[in-house]
């Protein structure tokens, strides 16, 4: 954890920021142990920096969620997907979660029309195995099926919707 | 990818996120991209839930937990319930308005698709399935050239190659048939029957691309013509070195990779001076039986000052000899790993046997290394060291240059008792080395320092030089 060398002001603004620079990371990969992971890496490239005096006062928050963005995209392009470098030069205050909230509402009515389009059945399994948290084996159980056949068809379903979701742009970072 | 494997890997990501770990999908292989789309389908299905616990969150005007989601998704079963349905006309208006949105440019213009140059090279490369030409070694010390190497290579995937080297006036031919090694040297000849790449990391496009693919910073330059081709600059940093690549415009595959030592007196080139991708490949050679009707060997048959060695013989599971719970490690390996070969390790100072792995990309590897006499070892720089079972675990997710086999960084994990040791080996960043110990021993790692486990009355390898 961050602890040499940082001042009270600097350990209170990092405790000001931490969760919401957590809560911007997890929204994107939706685990906690790669949101808390990348959120201390995000935070050891800021310190530094804060420390030299090397960022504007009034830019720190921006910054920092800035920091974790592009670590976001370096993590993603490992990945295979598609990175993008940020000029770090041209933030504005004001920050990255804020400003992705419009985004963040319009990504959820995207993917609630395209739930719709799916049958029910799809429906079901996707939502008792990623929004209700059901093992497949306990979905199995509700849905009246065998495991085998609930992985099949939680992969069916999520290539409908995937294949919806392309249709409509949806895959960006 | 076969589909019930991609039906697999899908569940355990969604487990993996239902009980708020690190995808083990990632842990040791690249995810093709239809799959990781249907990963982010499962994100953005999951993000609508927490984007509507956030509003929640906000009405009572509660702080979250941790700064996230409260508490693991198996936890709220129950709570949710199904909330697809929209209401038509609602709907339609939610599309409308990102529709004008859009075609006012209000929206984000990363909401669009982009291709990008890394990910056009890892795919390019992905669809090659063969290669064939004249890749030139050079290095340059206070701009002159001190070392040059030409190399003819034909290449075909997985690991079969045909390579004539000429360097210092000598000539030395590697061909691999893909499961061993046929080295030919002026005066003698060396099979290797186990690590049948090894002579292919200074040049091979797949090492130079895998090399680009984990990269932390890729900076475009700009365009440049090499060897009549147009070809895109890149810079990249690569374990804190920065490296050029010059990627070819027409191919996107690398043309030409350079490294400038930090001080700016000496450079490495890779280059290639011609190459033919997909080239028809007469399969015969990269045959080793052929070789006694070959050139090499009837010389070899008739100066008998030339000697014929092989080193690391094939086996099978059935002949090692560990304390070692083989079966629970094959167990808990991701299942795209297949056993690739058994080596048997003679001569190797260290261990008595190898277990190698291949995952399903070229690069993806796991390697099993076991010892009965576990010995003093030095640590690589900058290890975690740890508490395991009766013994102590030595983890490091890029160690460099592993037993000089191992060109560049590599995840490892070495975990000492007093009875055996295991030594694994896997690509950089991987966290299978560890998680796979961990499951084997049963237990954790406890992370402890050097004093504190010399403490507890572990015994401990001295450091060397030079490791």
């Amino acid at each position: 954890m961050i602890s040499a060398g940082v001042t009270r002001d600097l350990e209170e603004l990092i405790g000001d920021l931490w969760p919401e620079i957590y809560r911007f990371v997890y929204y994107k990969v939706q685990n906690k142990e790669e949101a808390e992971e990348l959120t201390q890496d995000a935070f050891k490239r800021v310190i530094p920096k804060l420390q030299e005096g090397k960022v504007e006062e009034g830019k720190v928050r921006a910054y920092t969620f800035q920091t974790a963005r592009n670590l976001l995209k370096d993590l993603w392009r490992r990945r295979g997907r598609d990175p993008q470098m940020v000029d770090l030069e041209n933030i504005q205050e004001g920050g990255l979660w804020e400003s992705t909230r419009e985004e963040r509402q319009e990504e959820k009515m995207v993917l609630e029309e395209a739930m719709a389009f799916l049958s029910e059945d799809y429906q079901q399994v996707i939502n008792l195995r990623i929004v209700e948290g059901y093992s497949v084996k306990e979905t199995a159980l509700k849905m009246g099926r065998n495991p085998g056949a609930i992985r099949s068809l939680q992969y069916r379903a999520l290539q409908s919707l995937r294949e919806i979701l392309e249709e409509r742009g949806f895959f960006h970072d | 990818m076969t589909d019930s494997r991609k039906k697999d890997l899908l569940s355990d990501f969604i487990d993996d996120l239902n009980k708020e770990r690190k995808p083990r999908a990632y842990h040791t292989s690249q995810v093709d991209e239809e799959t990781e789309k249907l990963f982010e389908t499962v994100r953005a299905v999951r993000r609508t839930q927490s984007t509507r616990e956030d509003e929640e969150r906000k009405e009572n005007s509660l702080p979250a937990a941790g700064g996230g989601r409260a508490g693991d998704r198996s936890q709220q079963k129950g709570k949710s319930s199904l909330a697809w349905r929209f209401k038509k006309s609602a709907l339609v208006a939610a599309a409308a308005l990102i529709i004008f949105a859009a075609f006012l440019g209000v929206m984000d213009m990363e909401f669009l698709p982009r291709q990008n140059i890394v990910h056009a090279v890892v795919r390019a490369y992905e669809d090659l399935e063969s290669y064939a030409g004249t890749a030139e070694i050079r290095s340059k010390s206070n701009g002159e050239v001190d070392y040059q190497e030409t190399i003819e290579i034909t290449y075909q995937k997985p690991w079969k190659y045909r390579a004539v080297h000429q360097f210092d006036g000598r000539e030395v031919k590697n061909i691999s048939d893909g499961e061993r090694l046929v080295s030919i040297y002026p005066h003698d000849i060396t099979v290797d029957n186990v690590f049948p790449e090894k002579e292919l990391w200074r040049y091979h496009i797949g090492n130079q691309v895998w090399e680009l693919k984990g990269a932390e910073e890729v900076r475009e330059l700009g365009e440049e013509t090499l060897l009549d081709r147009q070809a895109l600059v890149l810079e990249y940093r690569y374990t804190d070195y920065y490296h050029r690549m010059w990627i070819d415009k027409e191919t996107n595959l690398p043309l030409r990779k350079e490294l400038t030592h930090h001080d700016g007196t000496s450079t490495l080139v890779v280059e290639f001076k011609e190459i033919e991708i997909n080239p028809q490949v007469d399969p015969e050679l990269f045959l080793h039986e052929g070789l006694e009707n070959r050139e090499e060997t009837m010389i070899l048959e008739q100066e008998k000052e030339w000697e014929y060695e092989e080193i690391n013989h094939r086996g099978s599971l059935e002949e090692i000899k560990t304390p070692v719970n083989l079966d629970k490690l094959k167990e808990n390996l991701p299942s795209h790993f297949e056993l690739f070969a058994v080596g048997i390790l003679e001569q190797n100072p260290f261990y008595d046997y190898v277990l190698r792995f291949r995952g399903e990309q070229e690069m993806d590897f796991l390697d099993v290394y076991l010892s009965s006499s576990p010995g003093n070892r030095a640590f690589f720089s900058d290890s975690q060291l740890g508490k395991l079972g009766e013994g102590y675990v030595e983890v490091n997710k890029g160690a460099w240059n592993v037993m000089d086999l191992y060109t560049g960084n590599s995840s490892i994990a070495r975990w000492v008792t007093p009875e055996f040791e295991v030594f694994l080996v896997a690509n950089r960043g991987s966290n299978l080395p560890l998680n796979l110990l961990e499951k084997v021993s049963g237990e954790e790692m406890e992370k402890a320092t050097l004093p504190q486990l010399k403490r507890e009355g572990i015994e401990f390898p001295v450091n060397k030089e030079g490791h």
